[in-house]
């Protein structure tokens, strides 16, 4: 496996990350934090809409759906599809 | 927000003439779709509805529950994620906590998700110390391999904890006792070691200093809430006030606030002085709350790895259910499966209430004319309100009693989040929010409450969006208007069996039609009137339940079916005194009614209808329930004929008085799209407090009716000629 930084939405699905940082998100950026979205916490995108977007994200046992848009602020150390 | 503004004077009203000692309140807190209003429901015993899906409850209920004696007031507040509050309905459950307005909190956590609900329970504890954790869902969680250690749980938070399962109704005596014992405590001023959150080193002795400066004060200001939480809210906002809105205690404050807020103002600048700009504070105070949570978790969440086959159950369903193709397919044969169950199982019992309604005008009629009373009296008793109020029952209630708990299924499962994340792209395109989805399903069961439920929006622009495009969606009252018209024109044609499925085809189409109507006039809105670019948003898909089917029919059926046909009939037998006296009030020669239908006519003609179904329509104001046996009467009035046994007998009628595929057609276009009922107009008032934006949504739906159905009747005129 290798570690590499992306942003979260540029995951693949089933893929896991560790979030690194909240760059500009607007007024999102506190429902983020609110919602997990915290340096060092894991993350998982399970699976994608039909059109590709919004996509799924397992964070601290809970499905939430994040438009690319808004995932594109997030930063992730990328590792893999591993649990 | 006068929403909030009613709640707090409506519960300072009811609690100061009576006895404090004798009555304590408890709200009811915690992150959406946790159980919260399952476990009002069992605290009180009322009937609050519940859904598997965040943001279901969008205004308070309240309750009460007696234990050892004393009265509790149970305030059921809507979801949040933290107190930094997103939208309309966040920030009245925030600000209805700061108020002080209760005596305790119950904060419930969802077991499977406990790590969050922890780290709400601390944000929540350093606002007040009587909190009662209320660990719901346990036996969801143990089916999944998650097992919660309370007791341990209590020991590292330093508050009383329950488990408890309320579906099933487990450990609401204990969840009862624990939240007396709590309430009693504030009382006798007791005070519990509770454990809080220690900040990183520079934001937490800022936050000392303030917290102490807050603390001198305390005793001359009158606030509830701890110090603590005021002075990260100072840190957190610019020194800005947590009590904005609730005015009384922003006046009290007000008097030492300024001192408390140039100690803030200190505060912040030293901080900036290190390089911690407010964002910088905020996501080290929210991401140490949450590591925070996460730790404690880890020592009472005991994971089972061998039992992990329902979380791979989910992930299959959300394979099932958002695939490609998959996922637009189920969406497509759900939908026509509710409608095809719909309408095959309506038919029988509709007709079994109109023959037995029918044989009991007979003896009505034979009794009435024993009793003195004028002609007059008689035919407006039984020709008018007695026959419309049996038709609703009739053409309306066998739809609605199945439709509904259809649906309720639908929404205790889960899936209705689903759909929502399908159609999100789309309605992205639109310029509007992925949650629209969810407040449009709401309008299939009323739009009033469609309307309402667009407070889960966040932002003002997609909330009006949301709610001026909400009458699009069929309500169940207009619902069964489409059952009915499609099952007399556009069927029959095809064999029997196949009828049915035909039926809940078109309805399926004309369903889809209605939604392509929202998303087109958002997307038009988007673009004139409500520019702006989409803004973001987070929409959380809960785990499947398994509906239960005993509770869900006998709630559906006696809560909503019954309520929304009794605001129907509560219109309707006015209604059918009116239509009565007007079809028999005569002006020159001719009827009140038959002189408006004769105005309307060329209107109605124009659009492909005729005048009578334009009269209905503007009659069926009120409640669009009401609109079909309006028609009938009015045809009837007209006529000759007196007997209406069944959907074929209104079918001759209607066939009579000139109507053609192409005037059903046009009916069912304009049932889908014309003014949204009277209710409606209130609530949207209510919820924009806008008169144009009411005005708008009356008109915007009215002019895409008329435009649609006078294409569709000109295109018909031509092919037809």
């Amino acid at each position: 496996m290798n570690h590499s930084e992306c942003a979260l939405c540029q995951l693949r699905d089933g893929e896991c990350g560790r979030v690194l940082t909240i760059g500009e998100c607007g007024n999102l950026r506190q429902r983020l934090l609110d919602l997990g979205f915290v340096e060092g916490v894991r993350v998982r995108r399970l699976f994608s809409a039909p059109s590709g977007d919004p996509a799924a994200y397992l964070i601290r046992d809970a499905v939430i759906a994040l438009r690319a848009s808004d995932a594109a602020g997030i930063t992730v150390m990328k590792y893999g599809f591993f649990q | 927000m006068d929403f909030f503004n009613k709640i707090l004077s409506g519960i300072r009203r009811q609690t100061k003439p009576c006895d404090p000692s004798s009555e304590a309140v408890i709200a009811l807190a915690g992150n959406p779709n946790v159980g919260k209003s399952t476990v009002f429901n069992r605290l009180t015993g009322l009937r609050q509805h519940t859904g598997n899906w965040a943001g279901k409850t969008v205004a308070t209920a309240e309750g009460f529950f007696r234990y050892g004696g004393r009265r509790y007031r149970v305030v059921d507040i809507p979801g949040m994620y933290s107190y930094s509050p997103h939208s309309a309905e966040e920030s009245a459950a925030v600000r209805f906590l700061l108020s002080g307005s209760a005596d305790a909190v119950m904060v419930v956590c969802d077991a499977g998700c406990l790590t969050r609900g922890i780290g709400f329970v601390l944000e929540t504890a350093e606002l007040t110390d009587n909190i009662i954790v209320c660990v719901n869902l346990t036996d969801e969680a143990e089916r999944r391999g998650i097992h919660v250690d309370t007791g341990r749980l209590s020991k590292l938070l330093g508050l009383p904890v329950v488990s408890a399962s309320a579906a099933q109704g487990k450990g609401i005596d204990e969840l009862a006792a624990c939240a007396a014992k709590v309430c009693s405590g504030v009382k006798s001023g007791a005070k519990r070691h509770k454990f809080a959150v220690k900040y990183p080193s520079p934001i937490e002795e800022k936050l000392q200093i303030l917290q102490s400066a807050i603390a001198d004060k305390q005793s001359d200001i009158e606030i509830t809430i701890n110090p603590r939480y005021i002075a990260l809210h100072l840190l957190l906002n610019d020194g800005e006030s947590p009590f904005t809105d609730s005015s009384e205690i922003a006046d009290s404050f007000s008097h030492e606030w300024e001192n408390i807020k140039e100690t803030a103002a200190e505060c912040r600048a030293e901080l900036d002085a290190i390089g911690l700009d407010r964002e910088k504070v905020a996501a080290s105070v929210t991401s140490r709350r949450i590591l925070t949570a996460d730790a404690i978790g880890e020592q009472c969440v005991c994971k089972d790895k061998a039992k992990t086959s329902r979380l791979q159950l989910d992930r299959r369903l959300d394979k099932l259910f958002t695939g490609r193709i998959s996922g637009k397919v189920c969406m497509l044969l759900l939908l026509c499966a509710v409608f095809w169950l719909t309408i095959t199982g309506a038919n029988y019992p509709s007709e079994w209430l109109s023959e037995m309604f029918g044989h009991l005008e007979v003896h009505l009629r034979g009794l009435t004319e024993t009793l003195p009373l004028p002609q007059a009296v008689k035919g407006l008793l039984i020709d008018g309100v007695y026959r419309v109020l049996t038709r609703i029952i009739s053409v309306m209630l066998p739809p609605m009693a199945i439709f509904f708990p259809l649906f309720t299924l639908l929404e205790d499962s889960g899936y209705l989040p689903r759909a929502a994340f399908n159609l999100d792209s789309c309605l992205h395109r639109c310029g509007a929010c992925g949650k629209q989805a969810l407040t449009s399903c709401m309008g299939f069961g009323c739009n009033a409450v469609g309307v309402t439920g667009c407070r889960i929006i966040d932002s003002p622009r997609e909330r009006l969006l949301a709610i001026v495009t909400n009458s699009f969606i069929p309500c169940n009252g207009r619902f069964p208007m489409l059952t009915a018209l499609i099952s007399m024109f556009l069927l029959g044609s095809v064999a029997a069996p196949l009828d049915s499925i035909l039926g809940a085809v078109l309805l399926t189409g004309l369903i889809c039609l209605g939604l392509a109507a929202s998303f087109g006039v958002s997307k038009l809105l988007s673009l004139t009137l409500l520019k702006g670019v989409p803004s973001s948003f987070t929409l959380e898909l809960p785990p499947y339940r398994k509906p239960k089917f005993g509770s869900v029919i006998i709630r559906s059926v006696l809560d909503r079916t019954l309520f929304v046909l009794g605001r129907a009939a509560a219109v309707a037998a006015p209604a059918g005194a009116v239509i009565w006296i007007m079809s028999n009030v005569t002006v020159g020669g001719d009827s009140v009614l038959s002189v408006i239908c004769r105005f309307l006519d060329p209107l109605g003609k124009l659009l492909g209808m005729d005048g009578v179904i334009l009269t209905a329509f503007l009659l069926g104001l009120p409640a669009n329930e009401i609109v079909i046996p309006l028609m009938i009467m009015a045809y009837m009035a007209q006529g000759n004929l007196t007997e209406i046994s069944d959907l074929s007998a209104i079918h001759a009628l209607f066939a009579d008085n000139g109507w053609t595929a192409s005037t059903a057609v046009c009916t069912m276009l304009f049932t889908l799209m014309h003014w949204p009922c009277a209710t409606t107009c209130v609530t949207i008032y209510k919820e924009t407090g806008s008169l144009r934006w009411t005005a708008l949504s009356i008109i915007i739906p009215t002019l895409t009716g008329c435009v649609v159905c006078g294409t569709v009747a000109a295109v018909c005129r031509v092919l037809l000629i």
